[in-house]
């Protein structure tokens, strides 16, 4: 009894989808993939919200390496707890709401350490884009004026400019009255559209 | 953030705040006050006719890249960024899961050294 219990327990790591031969799938035959790599389904997520889920992660924490970990962070439980998303909210959201509170727990350690943001900020995520980019002074002047923001303007700029979210589920899910919401992106909106004249 | 200020602030201080300077007493009133908050909309529409603060008509402007586009820009992922996120998550997940196997052959106990015994009395 024990044994067989072992031997599925082994047979689930073993498995690239975690699910004994003869069993029902979990996932559909879709979220499997040869030789063990990572499902189709994860790698599905990921694709299409990885990216969202960073951009957010940086314009809280303001360090590319610790993004990725909180976005490594929030997608695992993300993955985890897909089965039981009830879809009461656009999956986006959804995750973004994940990413908030893993980037929430690592600035309490982090402000517990005693770490300032603006020390290991020298290492851009927009390194990886400056060539691309026209103006290279206007990105960097941009991006201070991005870092001058308070930390709820910044998220609350990114989460309805680039992420479209409606003010209701922005206000919502950083727990800020619907005016703070439309006042703070205001003055995000203006203090950024004026670090945006190096553009013109 | 302090307790709400009862009385409206001016139009001057409404203004003095979109241009970002720090006021408490305002900030803590607009914070919650819906009527401020539409306010500030008109304010901000009467001093920018063009309505690129109050809408989303920044997008594409001349050669400057729209709000959101520099803001893509400024928060841009690296190109590998997704594969990297795949496998680490995978490879979590997999930790996880021999951890649990572990954890079941390590508290299995009595039950496993049973089982072994079982194991060693039958092939004698």
């Amino acid at each position: 009894m024990l044994r067989a219990r072992l031997l599925a327990r082994c047979w689930a790591v073993l498995a690239p989808d975690g699910v004994p031969p003869g069993r029902a799938a979990g996932r559909s035959a879709a979220g499997t993939a040869a030789a063990g790599g990572p499902p189709d389904d994860l790698r599905a997520l990921v694709d299409e919200h990885g990216t969202a889920i960073y951009r957010y992660a940086l314009s809280i924490v303001r360090d590319p390496a610790t993004a990725e970990d909180i976005a490594q962070e929030a997608l695992t439980k993300a993955w985890l707890a897909l089965p039981s998303f009830r879809g009461e909210s656009s999956l986006r959201s959804w995750l973004l709401r994940i990413t908030h509170h893993a980037a929430m727990s690592m600035l309490r350690v982090r402000r517990a350490e005693a770490i300032d943001p603006d020390d290991i900020e020298g290492s851009s995520g927009a390194d990886h884009v400056e060539g691309a980019v026209e103006n290279r002074l206007a990105l960097a002047q941009f991006q201070r004026a991005l870092a001058d923001l308070d930390e709820l303007s910044r998220q609350i700029v990114v989460l309805r400019e680039v992420e479209d979210l409606p003010y209701e589920t922005i206000a919502a899910m950083l727990r800020v009255p619907l005016p703070t919401v439309k006042t703070r992106l205001l003055r995000a909106r203006r203090q950024l559209t004026t670090a945006l004249e190096g553009w013109r | 953030m302090g307790p709400m200020r009862w009385r409206h602030p001016s139009r001057a201080a409404l203004r003095r705040w979109l241009q970002g300077e720090a006021d408490e007493p305002t900030d803590a009133h607009i914070a919650t006050c819906e009527r401020c908050a539409a306010r500030l909309e008109t304010l901000a529409g009467e001093s920018d006719p063009g309505g690129s603060i109050g809408t989303d008509a920044l997008q594409g402007v001349g050669r400057a890249p729209g709000l959101r586009a520099a803001l893509e820009a400024a928060l841009a992922a690296p190109s590998d960024l997704n594969v990297r996120l795949t496998t680490q998550v995978h490879e979590l997940q997999q930790q996880a899961r021999w951890q649990d196997v572990v954890v079941d052959a390590v508290g299995g106990g009595l039950d496993t050294l049973r089982l072994l015994m079982g194991d060693k009395e039958d092939d004698g």
